[in-house]
């Protein structure tokens, strides 16, 4: 039988590690950004919609304590952002953050990879 | 011949009394059907229930012979018995009208189920593509060729007589016959994007798409592989990982060229003498959306990927000009649909956009997003026996399954592998004729990814065909058109499949509980949309016992089409009481229930080129109006109020019934004259 298994497929970004959160994937090294030493892709659902990325980013960076880059958007409601940590304790202190924001994040969840089904 | 009608038509004129109250009077063919020279020959099946079944002492062919009598003499053209197809049906001939008419006029009598004009068939056209039936066997290619799309053998014939075909296969041909794919209904394949130069993508159908990869941290373009982020080129750069790129979790490959594989089983150019054929045989157009790279992609990416093809908005992408009718997904990862995918897909599917995805090939375990996702047609592989193939994942969320690929053997070339376009290139497209190539039995596509997309392009010629239908209805006609999964013919001692348990579970027979409603027949698919779909609207805001609730079809007719007749049931009164007011076999009908509960409607249509269609509504109804505001203090007090609540309801009671009688005289008027205006439509 020749077949490739999607569960030994599933991918992070090439360069990826995975956090023990469960919920991080780290998708660039450390090194790129004075003390960060992973990068987590979040999506979040935004409480009331909005396109200014740069103003989205600004009030990750606030609500977190460290540094948040606007990754990609998705709609006006769901923007994937790029959180900055020095460790995977912050990574998760910082997701925690994001979550009890509820007033400005409905939905907080991983921005996870998929990958294609078949060889 | 001519006795025997006569004697016939004495006889079934005594079983027409009872059904005097019910059907049109017999009539003399109308002057504007008159066509002389015509014979018609229509396929009618009666209802259980029809008088003209009672048995006679006669020979099946005697009997059929009274019942065409029976019926000519109620339509009012003599009709004779033709070839007897089951107990209830069997075709008669007329003179002197066409089918169609005949039908018309069959169909609206009471005790029919169905008349349809038994029309010529002609011979299938077989596309010309050289893979699809190879003359002879290619080096590399499987000898079968595209055995996938072609007809299945006869059920129960020996393997060996199959030829280039298997039980499996989707029945693609017959489903040309009808169509041919509208070009504009469009597909839009979410994968690794396309190579535009493959010689089977040049068939005017094949749409731009866009490259919807970001940027990974640090504005690194791994994933991307092309040195940007978002934009208009969705030309497929190679999907490679080497060794200094591979993880745990991403291991060294070679470019897949998956969207070019994908996107050419849906819309490769068909019946042009090159390469293959694809379901929507070049006739529906497909748009590459890339959102998958070097090791998979971003959710975000998809999901924006997901609402461009739709043509909903994506912050800081321009609008997709061509939006999509079906999505076809072959990617996959986490089991669990998270929110994200829950909200993209609710709108686009709000937004009449069907959404296909394959099952995962985790060999048996649960269904992975997002095609575990609701509202997404979820499409496990079989076999080309019809067994799970081996890697497919299964479970409840399957709506339906299709072939995905198999071996048979565990050495040499793959049996029954899906062929379809691809690249030579290792690494980085190789371009022009030496880099266009076809996968084989060597160079295998295998997995859920392709069974997907025939799913999506069977979508699409539904679609082509009746393009009001809602993705449920997609859904719901894929569903009830597919075949039977087989319980034999399977590896010896196989199991029946069973709901995953974290276990690995290879080949095994499929249920309706884990491999969908069956295996997709794309004829019987385009087949069961190929007419006017009915449908009922329900007028009256909150169905109240002892109230008038109003019917009203809402069926769904394409240009050219026109419902020829109405026929409207209680199939189940529970507890209501429920029975319709006046005329049944108009547009729209009037129901009384009696008391609070829920009952179910049907309507039933024919219309002018024959096509049978039916559908239920499940309706609740609320008790009667409780007691007014004004109902004096003492009416909701306990004890003595009782009496003065008493005559309150029978007031009410009584003007109830004064206003239903009124209600129902108005609405019997009204059956009347829309039930006229149908017959006027049957006249044009």
């Amino acid at each position: 039988m020749k077949f490739t298994t999607m569960a030994g497929a599933v991918a992070s970004a090439a360069a990826a590690c995975l956090l023990g959160t469960g919920l991080g994937a780290c998708a660039a090294p450390a090194g790129s950004a004075g003390e960060t030493s992973a990068v987590v892709r979040v999506m979040v659902k935004l409480a009331h919609s909005s396109e200014d990325v740069d103003a989205i980013a600004a009030e990750a960076s606030r609500i977190t304590g460290i540094r948040v880059t606007h990754a990609a958007a998705t709609s006006s409601s769901w923007h994937a952002l790029a959180v900055h940590c020095a460790s995977p304790a912050q990574c998760d202190e910082a997701i925690a953050r994001m979550r009890a924001a509820g007033t400005v994040y409905a939905v907080v969840e991983t921005d996870g990879r998929k990958a294609r089904s078949g060889s | 011949m001519r006795r025997i009608l006569i004697c016939a038509a004495v006889a079934a004129a005594s079983w027409l009394a009872p059904l005097g109250a019910r059907t049109p009077l017999a009539q003399s063919v109308a002057a504007a059907e008159v066509a002389p020279n015509e014979t018609a020959r229509v396929i009618v099946k009666f209802r259980a229930d029809s008088p003209l079944l009672r048995k006679q002492a006669l020979s099946a062919a005697g009997q059929q012979t009274l019942q065409a009598a029976g019926l000519g003499q109620r339509v009012g053209v003599a009709l004779e018995s033709g070839r007897g197809l089951s107990e209830r049906s069997h075709v008669v001939i007329g003179h002197g009208l066409t089918s169609k008419q005949l039908a018309a006029r069959i169909a609206a009598q009471g005790d029919v189920e169905y008349a349809v004009a038994d029309e010529r068939k002609h011979i299938v056209e077989v596309p010309n593509d050289p893979l699809y039936v190879p003359t002879t066997a290619p080096a590399r290619g499987p000898a079968v060729g595209q055995w996938y799309l072609k007809p299945p053998p006869p059920a129960g014939s020996a393997s060996a007589a199959w030829g280039s075909t298997a039980p499996a296969a989707i029945n693609a041909e017959q489903a040309w016959d009808v169509t041919k794919g509208s070009p504009s209904i469009v597909v839009a394949v979410l994968d690794t994007g396309v190579r535009f130069d493959h010689p089977d993508l040049q068939g005017g159908n094949v749409l731009p798409g866009y490259d919807m990869i970001s940027p990974d941290s640090g504005n690194a373009f791994t994933t991307a592989n092309d040195g940007n982020g978002r934009d208009s080129d969705a030309s497929d750069p190679g999907d490679f990982v080497a060794s200094a790129e591979a993880t745990a979790s991403c291991a060294r490959s070679s470019s897949s060229w998956h969207g070019t594989q994908t996107l050419a089983l849906i819309g490769a150019a068909t019946h042009n003498g090159v390469g293959m054929a694809s379901v929507g045989h070049g006739g529906v157009r497909v748009m590459p959306v890339r959102v998958l790279g070097k090791c998979g992609g971003y959710d975000s990416d998809i999901q924006a990927g997901i609402r461009w093809a739709a043509g909903l908005p994506v912050p800081g992408v321009p609008d997709n000009q061509t939006p999509a009718r079906v999505i076809n997904m072959s990617l996959g990862g986490t089991v669990a649909c998270e929110q994200s995918y829950i909200d993209t897909i609710g709108q686009v599917t709000a937004a009449g956009v069907t959404v296909v995805a394959s099952a995962g090939n985790s060999a048996g375990h649960a269904v992975s997003s997002p095609a575990s996702c609701p509202g997404v047609i979820a499409v496990a592989a079989v076999r080309h026996v019809g067994t799970k193939v081996g890697f497919s994942d299964i479970g409840p969320e399957i709506a339906i399954s299709a072939p995905g690929g198999n071996c048979v053997n565990d050495t040499g070339p793959c049996l029954y592998p899906i062929l379809t376009a691809s690249n030579s290139g290792t690494t980085t497209p190789v371009a022009g004729p030496p880099g266009a190539i076809y996968t084989d039995s060597v160079n295998t596509s295998l997995g859920t990814s392709f069974s997907s997309p025939l799913v999506a392009g069977a979508a699409a010629l539904m679609l082509s065909v009746q393009p009001a239908l809602t993705p449920a209805q997609v859904k719901a006609k894929l569903q009830v058109s597919a075949r039977p999964f087989p319980t034999t013919g399977g590896t010896a001692a196989i199991p029946v499949c069973a709901a995953p348990t974290g276990v690995d579970q290879l080949e095994c027979y499929c249920t309706t509980s884990t491999c969908g409603a069956g295996m997709l027949d794309v004829a019987a698919a385009v087949q069961s949309v190929n007419g006017v779909q009915a449908s009922i609207a329900l007028t009256t805001t909150t169905p109240t016992a002892n109230q008038a609730i109003a019917f009203a079809s809402n069926s769904v007719l394409n240009p050219g089409q026109s419902i020829v007749s109405y026929s409207w049931t209680i199939l189940n009164a529970g507890t209501t009481g429920a029975t319709i007011t006046g005329a049944k076999d108009g547009a729209s009908v009037v129901v009384t229930p009696t008391a609070a509960g829920a009952f179910v409607i049907e309507l039933a249509t024919t219309d002018n080129k024959g096509f049978f269609s039916s559908t239920t509504l499940f309706v609740t109804v609320v008790g009667p109006p409780v007691t007014p505001a004004s109902t004096p203090p003492a009416a909701t007090s306990s004890g003595g109020g009782g009496g003065a609540l008493g005559v309150g309801w029978l007031l009410l009671l009584l003007g109830a019934v004064v206003s239903l009688a009124l209600t129902a005289a108005r609405a019997g008027s009204a059956a009347t004259g829309l039930s006229a205006a149908a017959r006027d439509g049957r006249r044009r």
